[in-house]
């Protein structure tokens, strides 16, 4: 009994993804990643704006990796999926953005990840979650390349 | 004047809303009352800057010309000035009514925000006014602290010093200075301390709740050098300086509502209540609705409903004190009601430029009303 | 210690409507219209002015702007 009660208490930090864990197929399916590439995985929304400050460094990034290796997908958490679509082109005009989106309007996707702060950005190697940053972040860039390095 | 604008009214214990957003405003905002001459125009200017993750920089500028009339109890036989020397008069002669005069205030604020790893937030904040009979300076420093991880309760502590010179002419109150000195003026201090806790709780994904309770301390010189009683020495009607209490002690609480109705209606609420020592006591009740037509437009509505109990040294109607040491026939410590009704809008047009306005309308049934209004661009960059 | 906090956090607020709104939630709490003054700080300090110029009482807006951690 008091098992349950304490899975229930605290079933959202025990289904979150930790470092370590492996990201089920539900979801690599529902974001086509294959086995042997290395995947960031960047939460955002149109509403959040250090996400929007930290896109076109994201897309520095995404300039610089070797994409037969190395992806950047970005899943738009934004409820009102216009809204969200809106946010993207005005970015991609821009050249703030130039990296794969997935629309998550009914937060599918992020409810599995369960990111403690916005931005969530997650590092995925061999179907396993290595490495994430939370929040806001100076030279991001510069932080991601460091972590991308070390795989 | 009466209307002075600045200053006390306006503690910056910067409201933390600070979204993580580099920005300019460009305000012009304009008062006109009904009925009468006052105008005021201001043109202001904010900028928010952040400078990396961790900090954000938030400067205001506000400049304000005030031209009109006021009402105060004057000598109508030495002519409808403020200039009036203190002294017996007649009663037939003593008049109130509105006296001409101009002002010109400016006033800066500048904040600025660390967050720390944790996401809590200090702010250090700064302001500076001034206008040609005072100058007000203030610092402040709030603490906000996250107290769950998902953000969704947060205390903040602030606490703010302000120190304002007055500046009394003593052409205007002849009891302030040493005529034998010649000195022209009399510089008066007022000192204000003032502290607030405040606690938000977000209670589900469209709505949060704020509180706070706040405490004002203020000492030195709090009446006004313009406002005048008209005092009763023994059948003997004399036009004095008003005289208020040199000490000041204020509480209140705060709570505030906020809730989206659905996508597009949005209600903002609040109630203050506040009571201090000159016997004080205050209600305030805010309402605002907003609806958004589409992405680009956004309308707004607001009423707001005030009303507060006269201080224990107020008289007005006879205006004859007798002997008592406080005597004041400001207007602002009488009891009354009041009511504001608001209209905006806000037009975005691009995702960067968005254009509001508003037009606003204060009314003190039987004694004043006034319509307020601004216009204003905001750059996002 | 998080999960003593947790669970006192969960007793004291687990009889209200309260809910935990999570980080990717917070689309609505984010919008200028669920801020008093629809976010317009120029603004509301100037009726602020004209409100304090013409009453006798003050205060209160000042620290309740507690973020909705929505950045």
């Amino acid at each position: 009994m008091r098992t349950i009660f304490t899975i229930l208490l605290f079933s959202s930090l025990l289904f979150s993804y930790q470092k370590g864990d492996i990201v089920s197929s539900e979801i690599k399916d529902k974001l086509e990643m294959k086995d042997n590439k290395i995947y960031v995985i960047d939460f955002f929304a149109s509403w959040c704006a250090s996400c929007k400050r930290e896109m076109p460094y994201l897309s520095k990034v995404n300039d610089t990796i070797d994409k037969s290796k190395i992806e950047l997908i970005g899943i738009d958490v934004d409820e009102d999926l216009k809204k969200g679509q809106t946010f993207q082109k005005e970015l991609r005009e821009a050249k703030k953005l130039n990296f794969r989106v997935v629309d998550d309007p009914k937060g599918e996707i992020v409810k599995l990840f369960e990111p403690v702060g916005m931005p969530g950005l997650y590092i995925v190697k061999d179907g396993k979650v290595v490495d994430f940053l939370f929040g806001a972040r100076d030279n991001i860039d510069k932080l991601l390349l460091d972590v991308l390095k070390e795989l | 004047m009466q209307l002075r604008l600045s200053t006390i009214s306006c503690f910056l214990l910067a409201s933390s809303s600070l979204m993580a957003e580099d920005y300019v405003s460009v305000e012009y905002m304009g008062y006109d009352k009904e009925s009468g001459r006052t105008t005021i125009s201001t043109p202001s200017i904010e900028i928010n800057k952040d400078f990396g993750a961790d900090y954000t920089a938030n400067l205001s500028v506000m400049h304000d010309s005030v031209s009109g009339a006021t009402p105060i109890y004057h000598d109508s036989s030495s002519g409808a000035s403020a200039k009036i020397p203190e002294g017996t008069i007649y009663k037939n002669d003593i008049e109130y009514s509105d006296v001409d005069y101009e002002d010109e205030r400016t006033a800066v604020t500048l904040s600025l925000t660390k967050r720390f790893e944790s996401r809590d937030e200090l702010t250090i904040g700064g302001n500076y006014s001034k206008e040609h009979d005072y100058e007000s300076k203030e610092m402040s420093v709030e603490y906000l602290h996250y107290l769950d991880s998902s953000k969704n309760q947060s205390i903040s502590i602030g606490t703010s010093y302000q120190k304002n010179d007055v500046s009394v002419y003593c052409s205007l109150n002849t009891d302030e200075c040493d005529s034998s000195s010649g000195a022209s003026e009399k510089v008066k201090t007022l000192d204000v301390f003032s502290a607030e806790i405040g606690f938000t709780q977000v209670i589900d994904k469209t709505s949060q709740l704020k509180s706070s309770l706040f405490y004002i301390n203020e000492d030195g010189y709090l009446s006004n050098p313009y406002m005048r009683v008209v005092r009763d020495y023994n059948r003997n009607p004399k036009l004095t300086q008003e005289e208020k209490p040199d000490s000041r002690k204020a509480y209140g609480a705060l709570v505030q509502y906020s809730k989206a109705l659905s996508d597009r209606l949005t209600t903002v609420s609040s109630y203050r209540f506040y009571s201090d020592d000159w016997e004080i006591n205050s209600h305030t009740l805010n309402g605002e609705l907003y609806y958004e037509f589409n992405d680009k437009l956004t309308t707004g509505v607001g009423l707001r409903y005030y009303t507060q109990s006269e201080a224990k040294f107020y008289n007005a109607s006879a205006d004859y004190f007798t002997d008592q040491t406080y005597a004041s026939s400001d207007r602002r410590m009488s009891s009354f009601d009041s009511l504001n009704y608001k209209l905006s809008g806000d037009y975005k047009i691009s995702s960067d430029i968005s254009i509001n306005a508003s037009l606003n309308y204060y009314d003190q049934p039987d004694y004043f009303s006034a319509f307020y209004y601004n216009l204003g661009v905001k750059y996002k960059f | 210690m998080r999960t003593l906090y947790l669970s006192l956090v969960i007793t004291l607020f687990g009889g209200c409507s309260i809910k935990d709104v999570k980080p990717w939630e917070k689309g609505t709490l984010a919008k200028e219209t669920m801020r008093e003054g629809g976010g317009d700080v120029l603004f509301k300090k100037f009726a602020n002015h004209i409100y304090f110029s013409k009453e006798g009482s003050k205060g209160g807006g000042g620290v309740a702007g507690g973020g909705c951690g929505c950045n």
